[in-house]
């Protein structure tokens, strides 16, 4: 991760603050930064969004493609995560610098999504056994601020809720064959139901206190964090412990229980801006109008 | 994700004749009517452990557990000097690499790490360096190669408990031992150190979720904690009685089985002498005698020196010495 280089007194200046529940921006302990979130920005996909958590900024673009399905679900389609660190957040990121920390997080996006009833992939089956949609979330960091995870999943449930399944039709052909019809009516089109889909919250430990959404440099002083998913409901879906300290049990406890009253929280907060801007596909940009 | 072309690996288009076995998921029952599960233990019981450290001999220190039949072994070189500049550091590294063997699994495995071993290779570094005295070996890195050779449930607990031993075998200096356990949770059910078989059984629309912990006993600190699947809060919460449990249970076999298991003096020398009560469960491996030379020398020489002590009492070596 891009990192900030600190000094000491700088350190114990972001911990004292903390311990008085005040950061160096002015947030409390449990506050997340502004979010400024826009869908529809990429005109090529099916669904994309763009987020920005003050100097964190994510694009996803979902791109829906037919494919085979995997022999264990015939009759369900799937998810396929890639990040992709471009060189303009960090230079460590050149070339194949950003691969570690892109696997990491592709990981953790998939082993939250493969959870049964996070989406449903019945949906997206064809035809079974042989055709499905597959729909590639592809998550490209642009500038890294801190917190990313959090700001990803922002992103990739907002890229979801914008994303537009072409609506088909399976023919049968005089052979007995099957045949595969594509509507290219603009309104012939499925959206996905995203209100199971689990947001991470990063819950990052400073000295005897936790804190949301960490800039980069209160990163630096993070000892461990606990990187949750929550959906909207308050129910988990992954928890990882990340960071080379150990946490004590009743650091565990708050920890976890502050996880949950947060993630409620921003769950509510992107549903309500996902019912302005959620079904936008205009492909914003300078030149457009 | 991209795939590395350079090697010749199998044909990929072969297929688990598992995925085509049709079988009814819901007539598998994990707890039955007497609270017995389909190996005979209660909920609460553990499988029974076999450790034996020293068991690679090129290796500066290494370990083998069994957890049932989920067999780990693993190897520590190090602390030697960092491999690649950049990674320059005033405290030490420790670089894990952890793989499945390709026929542990049912299905089998390709020989490439895949996302979920880089997964736990990150996870059982993050869980050892807590306890691990990094400052005591400065621009220098440790590395803890972990190979699982047969999966039936909780390889990444017993993958835990296998290369702190093995660290504890290479005589890296450490603060505590990590103990970790993995927990089967359901919406009425708590599983402890869960088969493959419980793992993986899925209950549609229930609340099902594996959790793996990792604990410092001594400091009663956790330092891994991984759950999977989908789980309310409270009920995650309400895991503290595994811990305590994991607190009780695991290091008062651990220190007996690691003063059993290791052969170096200065492991010994730290638990006050071998012991020679026999911890409840494991098996006693029969070449690791009673009495042993003290040597100041690690790596292979102390083998060497291990003096076994024949049936009627009599010190071997003496005896062939006069041959």
């Amino acid at each position: 991760m891009a990192t900030a280089q600190l000094s000491e007194g700088e350190k114990t200046f972001i911990i004292h603050g903390i311990m008085e529940d005040v950061r160096t921006d002015g947030r409390s302990c449990e506050e997340y930064r502004q979010v400024e979130v826009e869908c529809g920005v990429v005109s090529n996909t099916s669904g994309s969004s763009r987020l920005r958590l003050l100097n964190t900024e994510v694009i996803v673009g979902v791109k829906a493609e037919m494919g085979d399905p995997s022999p264990s679900h015939p009759n369900e389609g799937r998810l396929e995560f890639m990040v992709d660190f471009s060189a303009n957040a960090s230079p460590e990121f050149e070339g194949r610098g950003g691969d570690d920390l892109s696997v990491e997080m592709s990981t953790r996006f998939a082993e939250v999504f493969r959870t049964q009833s996070v989406l449903d992939l019945v949906s997206l089956g064809i035809i079974d056994g042989q055709c499905c949609w597959i729909l590639y979330v592809d998550i490209v960091v642009l500038e890294c601020g801190g917190n990313l995870l959090d700001a990803m999943s922002l992103a990739v449930k907002a890229a979801l809720a914008n994303t537009r399944i072409p609506k088909v039709t399976v023919l049968k052909d005089s052979e007995g064959g099957e045949d595969i019809e594509v509507s290219d009516d603009p309104d012939g089109y499925s959206t996905l139901n995203i209100d199971m889909v689990p947001l991470f919250v990063t819950l990052s430990k400073i000295g005897q206190r936790h804190v949301v959404d960490a800039t980069l440099e209160e990163e630096c002083c993070c000892s461990a964090s606990l990187v949750t998913s929550v959906d909207s409901s308050g129910k988990f879906t992954g928890v990882v412990k990340k960071g080379t300290s150990s946490l004590s049990n009743e650091s565990l406890h708050e920890m976890l229980q502050a996880t949950k009253k947060v993630g409620i929280q921003l769950h509510h907060s992107l549903n309500e801006v996902l019912k302005e801007v959620g079904s936008n596909t205009s492909g914003r940009g300078f030149l457009v109008g | 994700m991209p795939v590395d072309k350079k090697r010749i690996t199998g044909p990929e288009e072969t297929q688990s004749p598992l995925l085509f076995q049709k079988y009814d998921k819901s007539s598998v029952i994990l707890v039955d009517e007497n609270g017995k599960r389909q190996d005979e233990r209660d909920a609460n019981d553990c499988r029974p452990i076999f450790m034996k450290a020293g068991v690679v001999s090129q290796a500066q220190g290494s370990a083998y557990i069994e957890l049932g039949k989920t067999k780990v072994i693993c190897a520590v070189y190090g602390p030697r000097e960092v491999l690649r500049r950049e990674d320059f550091s005033m405290t030490g590294i420790l670089k894990c690499d952890f793989k499945f063997a390709t026929f542990s699994c049912p299905v089998r495995r390709k020989f490439q790490p895949d996302t979920e071993e880089r997964e736990f290779a990150l996870i059982i570094e993050q869980a050892l360096s807590p306890a691990v005295c990094l400052h005591k070996f400065p621009k220098s890195q440790v590395d803890i190669n972990i190979k699982v050779l047969e999966n039936d449930g909780s390889a990444l607990s017993a993958a835990i408990i296998c290369s702190s031993v093995a660290l504890s075998d290479a005589a890296v200096e450490m603060y505590d031992v990590v103990t970790a356990c993995s927990l089967r949770l359901s919406e009425d059910t708590m599983l402890l150190d869960p088969t493959y078989q419980e793992e993986v059984t899925s209950i549609r629309g229930d609340s099902n979720a594996n959790l793996t912990i990792g604990l410092l006993p001594s400091i009663n600190q956790t330092s891994a904690m991984l759950q999977k699947g989908h789980i309310d809060c409270d009920r995650l919460l309400k895991w503290t009685p595994l811990k305590s449990f994991l607190h009780y249970l695991l290091p008062s076999r651990c220190p007996s089985l690691l003063v059993f298991c290791l052969t170096t003096q200065r492991i010994a020398d730290l638990y006050g002498g071998l012991s020679e009560n026999l911890p409840h469960g494991p098996r006693v491996p029969q070449e690791v005698g009673h009495k042993q030379t003290p040597t100041g020398e690690r790596n292979g020489t102390r083998r060497r020196k291990m003096i076994a002590v024949s049936k009627n009492g009599k010190r071997e070596q003496n005896d062939r010495r006069q041959n």
